[in-house]
């Protein structure tokens, strides 16, 4: 047969109180809290280097910090994962495979799965962040918990520890030895609650399989019950306790979790562990008695307890009996509210309700102030019944807390069972779930206590696996199962208290002799009577010594004082006595032990005075029994205890002895009273200093944290420096950091190009430095950076602009983002603004150029225009336009055919052409008639115009040639003439030469001739080119033919300025200079006396204008015709005129000289 | 050399000296007579009613052409032979070298030029 865990958990009416407990808001993974202090560092980071980043868990670390400073754990712990690293900011939701960090001054907990924050409610030095989290962590998420307590002094983590283990969840401790503090550990070790104890490295495996195991949550058991019997008589053979009435469904889980812990996956695995490993017994006995307190724990008991126990200890009370229960070991009060709910419930159908006290005590202060509060979570109040739960709980926050009526029912005290004097005539006990954590002597020991401190037919309540330790002789069972007895004998006489009460320390001597005296003691009307009438006199005082009941016969001792009457024993004592009573009173209350003075002499009349011995026997609370009984005739029988050889002596030797003994031991109490009062004291300054240590502890612990962490972060600095210093010095950009003064705080080594820096200058003004840059100016510009915060630029002029800089100030920030003085940074720009410059003064010579060029397009004397492939106009210049005859502007997007056609015909294929083949045309000549009807000639040049390689127009340049081409015509007609006029003259000096040739025949007179009839044409040629070949003066020819001749004025000339044509001028020239010749010969220029008179008139008439010339020589007598030849210059003289000029020559000899008269026309 | 054997020239020369040259020449060349002219009108009215075996014209007399009175000499048979001082512009004008000769000329070349026309004009 094979049954599973879930199955027996969810089995009705068995497990419902004990269900696994993950929690109320199960995170999406297992929540591994880690806690540690000084040390933890290296622990955390051991741990994450280990741990798996996909186990699917998450880990909240928990570090003591220094509140006061910003934490670099996560930095220093992301860098051993690769799982992410957070710190926790509060609502933060748990994630699977990450890593949770707890920040600074901030108090953890875990709350429906997600991360909360809140201040710390303990001042510093008591704050106990492990526990909190820890205690939170197991409330929240149960058995779906694990925690981990690694290095750190002090006791954080232990609380937390047992928290999380009473939830069900994984108690994990480092190895003490292993760790570098190891007080936390081994705090936590003390608890006796931790499942493993590993060193930090193994951890995260065995936290990984312990978790996979639980989620494997079903484990195959053979046979449940013969399983857990085995179980259960293998820990009774081990440990003698039995556990086989305890549940079985709780047994089944906590033996579940605890084969989970080892790794035992079978029964029989396990049945073996616990046989062969006898720490395994313990283990699981510890375990097994893990409880948390809640209200009505073990359902069954209580309905039991409700149904048949209530009503019984309710019945026949009125409203002025008192029902008194004791709920020792109450822990967090929840127990002692259980029972007072369950009385108010049956107290709200009495009409007259009893006054109810229920002292509920613990020796734990904490748990009692829990009690105090009585405010619980959820998870404690989950087995309340919802009316239950409406009547006597109210919500605060998500606590819910008890009503006044019932918190009144309830005494919280601290008391401790072992050593204190029990509660006494107290209805019930209720004490559950407490022997069983006390060895089998003690639990004997207990039971009479119970037995005393009950009334008779008291309760006793005890916890599922506590039992009455065999002693059935003073207690009955009523219900086995629900643990429910009821103290045996019915009576129980006041008188019967001393003598029963011992004090507690004394009863652990010896079980069996309390056996024995508990079976003696039988009060019944006999002892009474004894009581009455055979007892010693005897008084009973309360704490004020007063004395509250009095037996008879004790006037022999007692008598009223003067004065105020007075109850006080110690004002009623006889002289002599009072002393005594006083000191006996005084040891009994001191040691709570019976304390006896003997042979106390009393006076009891003048003369007799007698022995008497006094006896302080303390009662319950502070009431003590005084008895005086004679000396010697105190009975044996009525000494037990220690003390019963006291007096018994019959020695008188020995009773002085021992009355000194006595005296002695007063003293010696006095003194060790004395000695216990100082030792307290000691006590609470070592309290004190415990807690002034644990504060040290603690801050040390944060200290050593901050530390490691410095220690990081310092090398880190340390690094991040350098780098910063290797930058610095490496940067060629000069930069320069000032403080708020404008002193040196840094520069780097770039600026020595306009500082002279030395490294002595940092903390100096900048002033102070010899610099290139005007100090003032700089000074002006980081004072308005610091003000305004904002970063200024600005160029700076080096040597009168020689370098140019570009000067950034910028604020300066420090950690903090204030403002903490400025940085400059200079740009060498001086090249940069050279290129600038460069570009722009190239850019004003292109501008002007491209002026020019638009000038000269626009004023050059030739047409120019671009032409698009429609034959458009797309721009034409001024002369253009003037050739076409339009206005510029008019012809922009015409057509050359529209408003040049004459040109166009011999324009358009040529464009084509270049358009075409993308190659200039020039030089092609076009004469065309304009449309002023003239002709004119044009050069035409026409250029491709390309744009991104692609001809876009055509250009023309168009050259009005037609003057050109009438200079040619004209410079060639005068070649012509010039030719013609060259020729004739040659043509004219060759037949001088032949006709001079042929007439002459002296050689010398040939030359001579030729040369002066050569040289007078080339005289008339000089007046004519004079004259560009227009005219000559008739003067000057004469002039140049007769100057040579001229003395003594004979020669006269006469004539009006005329100027004859060329042809005129040279025919005539050669006419004269015959005369000339031939009158330098042989007429008036040969002769003395001789003398010629030239005269011209010049008359003008319808056939235009003609001269007549006279030239007239006289003084020249005898001379005959025969002396006159007729050579070749007197025929040149009459014919040259005449054929040349179609003139007259009048030649003849008169008597006083040659007479000759020249006329023609021009 | 006497290519004129006793012919009669009619030349046209405005310049007298180059007239008288040219006479000279002619002459010698065995021409019997040579009447002489010094303008255009004045050699058109001797062509009208002289008679001569060959013309020597000047082609330009006083800025005047004398091709046509060339063409008129031509037309009555009278070989013609130019002088002219344009001996680029009279080739341009088609006048055929042979028959003419540049100033200033001499026997022998306006022999040639002279004998040329001649043989031209007989049949």
């Amino acid at each position: 047969m094979t049954e599973k865990v879930e199955e027996i958990a969810n089995s009705p009416g068995l497990l419902s109180p004990d269900r696994p407990n993950l929690g109320a808001h199960p995170a999406p993974c297992p929540v591994v809290g880690l806690g540690a202090s000084a040390g933890g560092l290296e622990a955390f980071q051991i741990f994450l280097s280990g741990a798996p980043a996909d186990a699917g868990l998450a880990y909240v670390l928990v570090q003591h910090l220094d509140p006061n400073h910003e934490s670099m754990l996560a930095e220093l712990l992301a860098r051993r994962t690769s799982m992410t690293v957070r710190q926790i900011s509060d609502n933060m939701a748990i994630e699977p495979n990450c890593v949770y960090l707890i920040p600074p001054n901030a108090q953890l907990t875990i709350e429906k799965a997600r991360l909360r924050l809140s201040g710390f409610s303990e001042p510093r030095g008591f704050r106990r962040p492990i526990d909190v989290f820890f205690r939170s962590l197991a409330v929240d998420q149960g058995s779906n918990a694990a925690c981990v307590v690694l290095s750190g002094t002090g006791a954080d983590g232990s609380e937390g520890l047992r928290a999380i283990k009473e939830a069900g969840g994984l108690t994990v401790v480092q190895e003490p030895d292993t760790a570098k503090y190891d007080g936390m550990p081994k705090s936590a070790v003390a608890t006796g609650l931790v499942d493993q104890i590993l060193p930090v490295g193994d951890m995260p495996a065995a936290i990984r399989d312990y978790f996979e195991r639980a989620q494997a949550s079903v484990v195959s058991l053979p046979d449940v019950t013969d399983f857990l019997l085995g179980v259960c008589e293998l820990l009774r053979h081990r440990l003698g306790h039995d556990f086989s009435q305890y549940k079985r469904s709780t047994m089944l889980r906590r033996v579940q979790r605890r084969m989970q812990v080892v790794g035992a996956s079978t029964g029989e695995e396990y049945l073996d562990r616990l046989q062969t490993k006898p720490d395994e017994a313990r283990l699981l006995f510890r375990d097994l008695l893990i409880n948390v307190t809640c209200f009505f724990r073990d359902a069954e008991a209580f309905d039991f307890l409700r149904r048949e126990v209530i009503p019984e200890l309710l019945r026949d009370k009125g409203a002025s009996d008192t029902v008194r229960i004791w709920t020792p070991g109450c822990s967090s009060g929840e127990e002692a509210y259980s029972i007072a709910i369950l009385l108010a419930e049956a107290m709200s159908r009495m009409a007259a309700r009893p006054t109810v006290q229920i002292f509920a005590t613990d020796i734990d202060e904490a748990m009692l102030h829990k009690a105090r509060l009585a405010s619980y979570p959820q998870s404690a109040v989950k087995d309340v019944p919802l009316e239950l739960l409406d009547r006597y709980f109210y919500a605060q926050d998500d606590d819910f807390v008890l009503t006044q009526s019932v918190r009144d029912m309830v005494r919280v005290s601290n008391h401790n069972l072992i050593k204190d004097p029990p509660f006494s005539r107290v209805d019930m006990i209720v004490c559950r779930n407490l022997l069983i954590y006390l060895n089998t002597s003690l639990q004997q020991r207990l039971i009479p206590v119970f037995h005393y401190a009950l009334k008779p037919d008291g309760w006793l309540f005890l916890g599922s696996a506590e039992n009455i330790a065999a002693r059935n002789d003073i207690f009955d069972t009523v219900e086995a199962s629900a643990k429910v007895y009821r103290r045996r004998g019915v009576h129980r006489q006041s008188v019967a208290m001393p003598l029963f009460v011992q004090p507690l320390a004394m009863a652990a001597a010896d079980a069996a002799a309390d056996r024995h005296r508990i079976q003696s003691e039988r009060p019944d009307s006999a002892s009474r009577r004894i009581l009455e009438r055979y007892a010693p006199p005897h008084v009973v005082v309360n704490g004020d010594n007063d004395i509250v009941r009095a037996s008879s016969r004790t006037g022999k001792y007692l008598e009223l004082a003067e004065g105020t009457p007075s109850t006080r024993v110690t004002d009623l004592a006889k002289r002599g006595l009072r002393s005594a009573v006083r000191a006996v009173l005084e040891g009994a209350r001191t040691t709570r032990k019976r304390t006896v003075k003997r042979d106390v002499t009393i006076e009891v009349d003048e003369d007799n005075a007698t022995l008497v011995d006094v006896i302080a026997d303390p009662l319950n609370d502070d009431e003590v029994l005084l008895v005086f009984q004679d000396a010697g005739a105190t009975p044996e029988a009525a000494l037990d205890g220690d003390v019963q050889a006291e007096g018994y002596s019959q020695e008188d030797r020995i009773k002085q002895l021992e009355d000194e003994l006595d005296e002695t031991r007063s003293r010696l109490r006095t003194t060790v009273e004395e000695l216990e009062t100082s030792n307290e004291e000691l006590k609470s300054s070592n309290e004190e200093m415990m807690s002034m240590n644990e504060e040290l502890q603690s801050a040390n612990e944060e200290l050593a944290t901050v530390n490691e962490e410095l220690k990081n972060k310092v090398d880190q600095l340390a690094r991040a420096n350098s780098d910063l210093q290797n930058f610095i010095e490496s940067t060629q950009v000069p930069t320069i950091f000032l403080d708020r003064k404008m002193r040196i705080r840094s520069f780097t080594p770039a600026t020595r190009a306009l500082f002279r820096f030395q490294e002595q200058d940092r903390g100096r003004p900048l002033s102070d430095v010899v610099s290139r840059a005007d100090h003032r100016e700089l000074e002006a510009l980081g004072a308005k950076v610091l003000e305004t915060d904002e970063p200024i630029e600005r160029e700076l002029l080096i040597d009168g602009g020689k370098e140019c800089y570009v000067l950034r100030v910028l604020p300066y920030q420090d950690l903090n983002a204030a403002n903490d003085g400025v940085i400059m940074v200079f740009a060498d720009v001086t090249k940069v603004r050279q290129a600038q410059a460069d570009l722009a003064r190239n850019e004003d010579l292109a501008r002007q150029r491209s002026q020019e060029i638009e000038t000269l397009y626009k004023t050059a004397p030739i047409g120019m225009a671009t032409v698009d492939r429609s034959m458009r106009f797309l721009r034409v210049n001024q002369r253009f336009a003037d050739v076409a005859g339009h206005e510029m502007e008019a012809l922009i997007g015409r057509t050359l055919q529209d408003m040049i056609p004459a040109l166009a015909t011999r324009m358009t294929t040529p464009i084509k052409e270049v358009f075409d083949q993308a190659k200039e045309t020039v030089n092609i000549d076009a004469t065309v008639r304009m449309s002023d009807e003239a002709m004119r000639d044009f050069l035409i040049d026409f250029y491709p115009y390309e744009e991104d390689g692609r001809t876009t127009a055509v250009g023309v340049v168009l050259t009005d040639v037609t003057e050109v081409r009438r200079l040619e015509k004209e410079l060639r007609r005068l070649m012509d003439e010039l030719q013609h006029r060259v020729k004739n003259t040659l043509a004219t000096v060759a037949s001088i030469v032949n006709q001079t040739v042929s007439s002459k025949t002296d050689r010398g007179d040939l030359v001579q001739t030729l040369k002066r009839r050569i040289g007078a044409l080339a005289a008339t040629h000089t007046l004519l080119t004079l004259r560009d070949w227009r005219d000559a003066s008739l003067r000057d020819i004469l002039q140049a033919e007769l100057t040579p001749y001229e003395q003594h004025d004979r020669i006269k000339l006469e004539g009006p300025d005329v100027r004859l044509p060329p042809k005129h001028a040279l025919s005539l020239t050669m006419t004269l200079h015959e005369l000339t010749t031939n009158a330098a010969k042989y007429g008036a220029l040969a002769r003395e006396g001789g003398r010629l008179a030239v005269t011209w008139t010049v008359n003008v008439d319808a056939q235009g204008k003609a001269l007549t010339l006279h030239w007239i020589e006289s003084g020249v007598a005898g001379i005959s015709p025969a002396d006159v030849k007729q050579g070749f210059g007197t025929r040149l003289i009459k014919s040259a005129v005449v054929h040349d000029l179609q003139g007259a020559c009048d030649y003849r000899l008169a008597d006083g000289g040659l007479n000759c008269t020249l006329s023609m026309r021009f | 050399m006497r290519t004129l054997d006793g012919a009669r020239v009619l030349l046209l020369e405005d310049e007298f000296l180059i007239a008288l040259d040219a006479e000279q020449i002619l002459h010698e060349l065995g021409a019997r007579e040579v009447e002489t002219t010094s303008t255009l009108s004045e050699a058109e009215e001797r062509a009208q009613v002289g008679r001569y075996d060959v013309a020597l014209l000047d082609v330009n007399v006083n800025g005047q052409m004398s091709f046509g009175l060339a063409d008129f000499l031509r037309s009555r048979g009278v070989p013609v032979v130019f002088a002219t001082g344009y001996e680029l512009r009279d080739r341009a004008l088609g006048i055929d070298p042979a028959l003419c000769v540049s100033k200033p000329y001499t026997s022998e070349r306006l022999g040639q030029a002279l004998h040329a026309a001649l043989e031209n004009s007989r049949p």
